[in-house]
C-alpha cells in the first residue's frame, strides 16, 4: 500500500514462492510438508526481521527457522508440553 | 442575552426604546443607528455577491440570517517583471480587485517576503479567477501569448485554494456551532431583500471549550420505509418522515405539496437521511419538476444550494466512493449513509470536529478526517503569517536502497504466541505517534532543517529535527490531543450512559483526526506532507514499543503480542496493581505516557485463516475483567459477513463473557455447538429471510472492468444491466443462490431485486457458519473439517435431506419490478406510533 519495500511478511512469502518453488517440487512429498512447516515456524518473527532489515533476508529467515526449531528441542528435554 | 434592541440613536435616546423599530418601519432615515443584538449559534457561512451570509440558530430555535462584508485574497510573489504582467492580466479581466502589498514568511525557510495581495471585491468573482489565473501561468506554449510581456508563468501563487466560509473563519476567529453575540444593523435600503447587515459581534465560545452548549436543533428525518440497501439500487419502497416522536407515511400524488406543509410546519433545522445524497434529495426535486411545486427544502431558493457530483477516490490501498452531495441553505441536509464522520462518532463528534476544523457542519459531513487535519494545519499557518503554496513544491530527498531498506518501515508487527490464553493485560501507548510528532517536533519544515547542523539524530533515519522552530504539525495537534484526553477523562468518569456515550463519541471522532493526522504527514498530495516527517515518526515508534517490551521483560514478564504501539504481556500471579506499575514504568522510561487498556479473564490469538500454523497480527477476541469484549479480525467484524453469523458469533461471545478462565469457556463449548446447530436447523428448514443471508460488497472498479465472475463482478453487473448506475467504491449487497452453478449470473443475485423465484445456496451459508465457528473454537480443537464431520453425522431437523441448490423453496416473495420513475407516489396518512427506537 504505497510502499517501496515490500513488508516483511511479503517478503518471507515471495521468497517460499519464487525462490524456493523449484526447490519444493523436487522434494519427496513427506519433505515439502517438512519445508513448509519451517517457513511456517518463520512466519513467528518477521517484528525482528522487519526491525534489522538485513539486505540478505534469508539469513533472517534461516536464523528464525534455527530459533523456533531450538525452541523445540529445548521443549523436548524438559519434556515441556508444547505451547 | 438572548434577543436584544438596543439604540444608539441619540435623538430617540432610551424613552423611545420600544419604538425604535416603528420609526425603522417608517423609513424616517434613522436606521443608520438602529442596531439589534441577537444571541445565538453559528449555523452556516456561505459566500455572496455581497460578501457572506451568516445563518444562526437563537436560543428559541429561530433560524436568523445576516450579511457579512468579506473581500477574500490571495498572493503573488515572483520577479517584477512577472508580478507586473500578472497584474496588468489581471487588471484586463474585468473583476473587481484590489492590489496591496503585503509581507509574509515562506513556510520552509521561514523568511520574510513581499508579496502582492489580490483582494476581490465580489467573493463569487474569488475562484473563477483564481482557476483562470492557474490556468493562465501554466500554458505552456509562449507563442500562445502575444507578447513575453504578457508571461507570468514562472508566478507563484499563494493562499488560493481556501474554501471561503473556512478564510472567513480562520480570519475572525468564529468557528462553526460558536456561541456568539451579534450586533446586526437594520439596513433596508442598502441592499433591497439582502438580509440584515452585521454591524459587529462577540465571541462567547472557545474551540477549546470542552462543555459547549449547542442550539436547539429540530430535526426531521426522511428515508426510506424497511430499506437496509442503496434505495438507488432498486425496488420501491415508503418514504417516511419522522419527526419527534411522529412517523408520517408520504404517499400520493401531491407528495411535494404535503412533503412542504410538513416542512412548514415543522420548520426544521436538520435534515437527516439515510440515502439522501444518492436517492431522497435527487428524487424529491425531479418530483417536484414533475409535480411543478417547488420544494421548500432550501430557505433561499427552489434548487438546493449545492450539488456535487459524485466521486470514487483511494484511501488506505481501497477505493471509497462519495455519493453526489446535496447541501441546502439555511438549513442542513446530513445523509447518514453518506458521511464517514457522522458513521464513526455520531453528531456528536461531527459537531466537535466541526468546530475545531473550522469546515461548516453540511460539508464536512461528507469529508475525510484528513481534510480535518488539513484545516487545521492551515489555519496555524495563516496565524504564524506562512504562505501556504499551492502546489507543493519539494520533492522526496535521496535515499540509497540500503537507507530506504532501513527506513521504509511501518511500526512493528509482532505474530501473536497462538492460543487462549489467562489473564493478559493489553498496554497501549495513547495517540502514539501525534504524541511522538508534538513531542519530538516532527513536521516537514522541521526535519533536517538548514539551521540545526549537531541536532540530535532520529533512530534508524539519522534525520536532524529542528531544535530552534516549532513546526506546524506539532502546534495543529496540541488542542487535538489534550481535547482527547480530556474526552477520554470525562467518559471514564461518567455517571449515566448519555454522558459516556457523548464522550466516547467526542474523543473518536478525534481519534480518527489524529490517525489521519500521521497518515498525511506521508501522503504525497497533503498540503503539509513530507515522507521524512512520516519516516522519522515511524523510527520513533518502533524505538518506543522495543524500550517498552525491555523493561516489561526485565520485570519479568512474558510478551504474548506487540502492535505498534500496544502491548500483550503476562506473568503468572500479576495483579491490575503489578500491571499498572509496569505502565508507570514504561512511561518513566519512553517519556510516552502508555496506560493500562485493561487485564483479559481470557484472550484468544487466533491463526491465519489459510494456514492454522502461522498466527496474524490482527485476529484475536477476549474478555477484560470490567466485562467488555474485544473482537478484531474475526467474521463478526468484517462488513462482508452475513447477518445470521455475526448473531451466531456474537451469541457465542455472550455465552462465553460470564467465563472467568479459558478452563470456564471450555466447558461452554457444548451450548456454543448448539447454537450452531439451532442455526444450521434454519438454513436447511429454510427458515432465513433475506437480510439474514444478505453479503455486502464494495465494488472496486466499474461493473464492466471485471474480469474474472468474482461475487462483487456477477452482482454489480446484474444491477448495471438492470439501469443501476454504479461507481466504484460504492457498496452492493447480494444472496449466494447457487456459488458452483455453470453459468456465473446464477450464482447470486442483487438483494435489491430478489423477485421471489430465488432460492439460496444452503451448502455455501453451511461453509461461512462453519468457518465462523472455527474462528472460536480451534484452540478447543474444533476445526473446520471437523464442525462439517460432526453436523453431516447429525440427525438433520424436520427429518429432511439437503435440499439440493438451485431447487431450494421460494423464499423472497418482493415481486417488485425495478423503476425508478415509479417510486414517490403518496398522499398523506398521518399515522402516531410509538417512541422510534434510535
Amino acid at each position: 500500500m504505497g510502499r517501496t519495500v515490500i513488508t516483511s511478511t511479503q517478503l518471507l512469502q515471495k521468497i517460499q514462492d519464487d525462490d524456493w518453488s523449484k526447490f519444493r517440487r523436487a522434494l519427496r512429498q513427506e519433505d515439502q510438508k517438512v519445508l513448509d512447516e519451517l517457513f511456517a515456524l518463520a512466519r513467528f518473527h518477521t517484528a525482528p526481521m522487519a526491525y534489522a532489515s538485513t539486505p540478505a533476508p534469508m539469513e533472517a529467515v534461516l536464523i528464525a527457522m534455527l530459533i523456533e526449531m531450538m525452541k523445540r528441542i529445548r521443549r523436548l528435554e524438559l519434556n515441556e508440553p508444547e505451547r | 442575552m438572548d434577543l436584544g434592541l438596543y439604540l444608539i440613536n441619540f435623538e430617540l435616546g432610551t424613552l423611545n426604546f420600544e419604538l425604535g423599530f416603528k420609526t425603522l418601519d417608517l423609513g424616517l432615515g434613522t436606521w443608520d443607528f438602529v442596531s439589534m443584538l441577537h444571541t445565538g449559534w453559528i449555523f452556516d457561512v456561505y459566500p455572496t455577491p455581497q460578501g457572506l451570509t451568516i445563518w444562526i440558530i437563537d436560543p428559541a430555535g429561530r433560524s436568523l440570517n445576516f450579511s457579512y462584508p468579506f473581500q477574500p485574497s490571495f498572493f503573488l510573489h515572483g520577479t517584477d517583471r512577472v508580478l507586473k504582467n500578472a497584474v496588468h492580466w489581471i487588471e484586463r479581466q474585468h473583476i473587481p480587485v484590489r492590489f496591496d502589498v503585503a509581507e509574509k514568511r515562506e513556510f520552509y525557510t521561514n523568511d520574510w517576503v513581499s508579496v502582492v495581495s489580490v483582494r476581490t471585491a465580489n467573493p463569487l468573482d474569488y475562484n473563477p479567477l483564481v482557476q483562470a489565473l492557474l490556468r493562465q501561468s501554466s500554458v505552456p506554449d509562449q507563442k500562445a501569448r502575444r507578447s513575453s510581456d504578457d508571461d507570468f508563468s514562472e508566478v507563484e501563487i499563494y493562499n488560493c485554494d481556501i474554501p471561503l466560509p473556512q478564510l472567513f473563519f480562520y480570519e475572525s476567529e468564529l468557528f462553526p456551532l460558536a456561541k456568539v453575540e451579534l450586533e446586526a444593523g437594520v439596513d433596508p435600503a442598502a441592499f433591497p431583500g439582502a438580509p440584515p447587515p452585521i454591524l459587529g459581534f462577540e465571541l462567547l465560545d472557545s474551540p477549546r471549550e470542552c462543555d459547549y452548549s449547542l442550539p436547539p436543533l429540530r430535526v426531521l428525518q426522511l428515508k426510506l420505509e424497511n430499506c437496509s440497501y442503496n434505495p438507488a439500487h432498486g425496488g420501491r419502497k415508503n418514504l417516511v418522515a419522522l419527526m419527534d416522536d411522529r412517523e408520517i407515511v408520504l404517499e400520493g400524488d401531491r407528495l411535494i405539496t404535503h412533503l412542504n406543509k410538513l416542512v412548514e410546519r415543522a420548520d426544521p433545522h436538520l435534515v437527516l437521511t439515510d440515502w439522501g445524497d444518492s436517492y431522497i434529495l435527487p428524487q424529491l426535486y425531479r418530483l417536484a419538476r414533475q409535480e411543478r411545486t417547488p420544494l421548500k427544502l432550501d430557505r433561499k431558493g427552489e434548487q438546493p444550494a449545492r450539488v456535487q457530483k459524485e466521486r470514487s477516490y483511494f484511501s488506505y490501498g481501497r477505493i471509497v466512493h462519495i455519493d453526489a452531495i446535496h447541501t441546502l441553505r439555511g438549513r442542513w441536509h446530513i445523509d447518514r449513509r453518506n458521511s464517514f464522520i457522522a458513521h464513526e462518532s455520531g453528531l456528536e463528534g461531527l459537531f466537535e470536529l466541526a468546530r475545531l476544523s473550522k469546515i461548516p457542519v453540511q460539508r464536512l459531513a461528507r469529508l475525510s478526517t484528513g481534510t480535518c487535519i488539513s484545516s487545521m494545519q492551515v489555519e496555524v499557518a495563516l496565524r504564524d503569517n506562512h504562505l501556504i503554496p499551492y502546489r507543493k513544491h519539494v520533492a522526496e530527498d535521496f535515499k540509497d536502497g540500503l537507507e530506504l531498506l532501513t527506513i521504509d518501515k511501518g511500526g512493528l508487527t509482532y505474530a501473536p504466541v497462538l492460543g487462549f490464553h489467562d489473564q493478559v493485560a493489553e498496554l497501549d501507548f495513547a495517540s502514539m505517534y501525534p504524541t511522538l510528532m508534538r513531542d519530538y517536533n516532527l513536521s516537514p519544515e522541521t526535519i533536517n532543517c538548514p539551521c540545526c547542523p549537531d541536532a540530535p539524530r532520529v533512530p534508524e533515519t539519522g534525520y536532524r529535527v529542528c531544535q530552534r522552530r516549532r513546526g506546524l504539525v506539532p502546534k495543529a495537534l496540541d488542542l487535538i490531543l489534550e481535547k482527547r484526553r480530556l474526552y477520554k477523562q470525562r467518559k471514564r468518569a461518567a455517571l449515566t450512559r448519555v454522558d459516556f456515550e457523548i464522550n466516547d463519541r467526542k474523543q473518536t471522532a478525534l481519534k480518527w483526526v489524529l490517525v489521519t493526522c500521521f497518515g498525511y504527514l506521508g501522503y504525497k498530495n497533503a498540503r503539509f506532507g513530507r515522507i521524512e516527517a512520516h519516516e522519522s515518526t515511524t523510527a520513533y515508534g518502533r524505538e518506543i514499543l522495543l524500550i517498552a517490551k525491555e523493561v516489561a521483560e526485565r520485570a519479568g514478564y512474558h510478551m504474548l503480542h506487540a502492535l505498534t504501539d500496544a502491548l500483550w504481556v503476562q506473568k503468572p500471579g500479576a495483579t491490575t496493581e503489578d500491571f499498572e506499575q509496569l505502565a508507570g514504568h514504561i512511561t518513566e522510561q519512553t517519556r510516552i505516557p502508555i496506560a493500562l487498556e485493561g487485564v483479559y479473564r481470557w484472550v484468544a490469538f487466533l491463526p491465519s485463516r489459510r494456514d492454522a500454523r502461522v498466527s496474524v497480527p490482527n485476529r484475536y477476541f477476549g474478555l477484560f475483567e470490567s466485562g467488555e469484549l474485544k473482537v478484531r479480525g474475526i467474521e463478526l467484524r468484517r462488513s462482508d459477513t452475513p447477518m445470521f453469523i455475526k448473531q451466531f458469533q456474537a451469541r457465542a461471545l455472550e455465552l462465553w463473557s460470564p467465563c472467568r478462565s479459558r478452563r470456564e469457556c471450555d466447558a461452554r463449548v457444548p451450548e456454543i455447538l448448539k447454537e450452531v446447530e439451532t442455526r444450521l436447523a434454519d438454513l436447511r428448514g429454510g427458515q432465513m429471510a433475506p437480510e439474514d443471508l444478505a453479503i455486502s460488497l464494495r465494488i472496486s472498479r466499474d461493473p464492466l472492468e471485471y474480469r474474472v465472475a468474482s461475487l462483487t463482478a456477477i452482482v454489480s453487473q446484474e444491477l448495471a444491466a438492470r439501469g443501476v448506475s454504479l461507481s466504484p467504491g460504492e457498496r452492493i449487497q447480494c444472496i449466494i443462490t447457487d456459488a458452483d452453478a455453470a453459468l456465473p449470473c446464477d450464482r447470486a443475485k442483487a438483494l435489491a431485486h430478489l423477485d421471489g423465484t430465488v432460492t439460496y445456496d444452503q451448502e455455501k451459508y453451511e461453509e461461512f457458519l462453519f468457518k465462523a465457528a472455527e474462528s472460536l473454537l480451534i484452540h478447543f480443537g474444533w476445526t473446520f473439517d471437523k464442525l462439517k464431520k460432526h453436523f453431516a453425522q447429525r440427525a438433520l431437523p424436520q427429518g429432511g435431506r439437503r435440499i439440493p441448490s438451485g431447487n431450494n423453496r421460494s423464499l423472497f416473495p418482493i415481486p417488485v419490478p425495478y423503476s425508478k420513475e415509479m417510486l414517490l407516489e403518496f398522499s398523506p396518512r398521518e399515522k402516531q406510533t410509538a417512541k422510534i427506537a434510535k
